[in-house]
């Protein structure tokens, strides 16, 4: 009986403390790489592949993109998804797949940059969030025909590099693994 | 039954010390997303991505601003370091068309119904060196010693419409310095004026 009791009150005191628990700012692990991957296969209908498949069939691009994102990545791990020659032109110029994006990882992960050019199908979208004394960053790349999702971690000086120059940092990441891609 | 009193008074008082500790991290959480008066809906503008060929967003918040200071290195620095450090976030959203006509006034009332005096006024002494490139700035002034709260740009070309929202303690004499850096645009920016005299729109 008396160990009931004690039940119901912890069950009780746990009851009372998690509604204010849940209020707080979520951990590492929460929606994160996994989810925006997801989220890429169900809007556009296309499933991804992992690093090592894309690399036993030799996809230039995806060793471009995933070595450009590596220069920025000197801590932690490296997740990489990759989607090959799958149709991702998107009615509405992309932007329901943008909105789709903020609702699923928004405000934990904050937009740093995100670049649209409709005509060519193309956006990038680069994403931020603190990891102790690093920074996670998520880069989402899409084109006509592919698309690569990469997350780093990196020291803040790699972060600073970034945030100079944004812009640019989200249409290099596009136009070397193109060039390259043609080079090769 | 004293033991079994003990042990509820033991978990009560957990289960107080957990909800306290959570409330004090919710609200510190509450405090440091506080807006900052300066910072625009800059946000207004996403409509006009549907009708762009090419949009560019950057937001720099205070969080990651922070981090400049302390890895930027003085040869580097070039007077970043020092305009940073007053600033709590830089904001741009940069629209390329296909053609003229793409975006009317219109489209820009939110953000001018933002920049109306007394907390804003447009100021005359910057403009651009950019040919075919109408500028205008405004300020913000800050809570205390006179310094700018905050900036606006908007930056307009036929085929092209820039706005730059930076909150927070700059000198526009190093305005310019940022061109270039942290997602503002190159607007050939020079002052032409010394006295800071704002002149209020109404």
């Amino acid at each position: 009986m008396r160990r009931i009791i004690l039940r119901t009150f912890s069950l009780v005191a746990l009851a009372l403390a998690l509604p204010t628990l849940l209020t707080l700012p979520v951990a590492a692990g929460g929606k994160e790489f996994g989810d925006v991957v997801k989220l890429i296969e169900s809007h556009y209908r296309v499933k991804h592949k992992s690093i090592p498949f894309a690399a036993r069939v030799g996809m230039k691009a995806t060793q471009v993109v995933a070595r450009r994102v590596l220069r920025y990545a000197e801590y932690g791990s490296v997740k990489f998804a990759y989607f090959e020659d799958q149709d991702f032109t998107a009615p509405k110029n992309g932007l329901e797949f943008h909105s789709a994006m903020r609702g699923a990882i928004e405000p934990e992960w904050e937009p740093l940059v995100q670049v649209r050019m409709p005509k060519d199908a193309e956006q990038t979208y680069i994403y931020t969030k603190e990891a102790g004394k690093f920074f996670r960053v998520l880069v989402v790349q899409i084109s006509r025909r592919d698309a690569t999702v990469v997350q780093v971690e990196v020291a803040p000086a790699k972060l600073l590099e970034l945030m100079r120059d944004p812009d640019a940092m989200g249409k290099t990441l596009t136009d070397e693994a193109a060039s390259e891609t043609e080079n090769d | 039954m004293k033991s079994f009193v003990l042990s509820f008074i033991r978990l009560a008082f957990v289960a107080l010390m957990l909800t306290c500790v959570a409330s004090i991290a919710a609200s510190a959480q509450t405090t440091s997303v506080a807006d900052p008066g300066a910072k625009l809906q800059i946000e207004d503008l996403d409509p006009l991505a549907a009708k762009a060929a090419q949009t560019v967003n950057v937001n720099l918040p205070e969080r990651l601003l922070r981090i400049v200071p302390p890895v930027l290195t003085d040869t580097d620095g070039d007077k970043i370091k020092e305009l940073i450090l007053g600033l709590k976030g830089i904001y741009v959203r940069r629209f390329e068309f296909d053609a003229e006509g793409q975006y009317t006034d219109a489209d820009m009332a939110s953000i001018r119904a933002q920049l109306r005096a007394p907390a804003w006024s447009r100021i005359v002494e910057v403009k651009s060196r950019r040919e075919g490139t109408n500028v205008e700035v405004y300020i913000m002034d800050g809570q205390t010693g006179g310094r700018i709260g905050g900036l606006a740009i908007i930056a307009s070309e036929p085929k092209e419409l820039t706005v730059v929202n930076i909150v927070g303690s700059i000198d526009l004499d190093k305005l310019s310095k940022l061109e270039g850096e942290f997602g503002v645009p190159e607007l050939e920016l020079e002052r032409t004026g010394k006295t800071p005299q704002p002149q209020k729109k109404q």
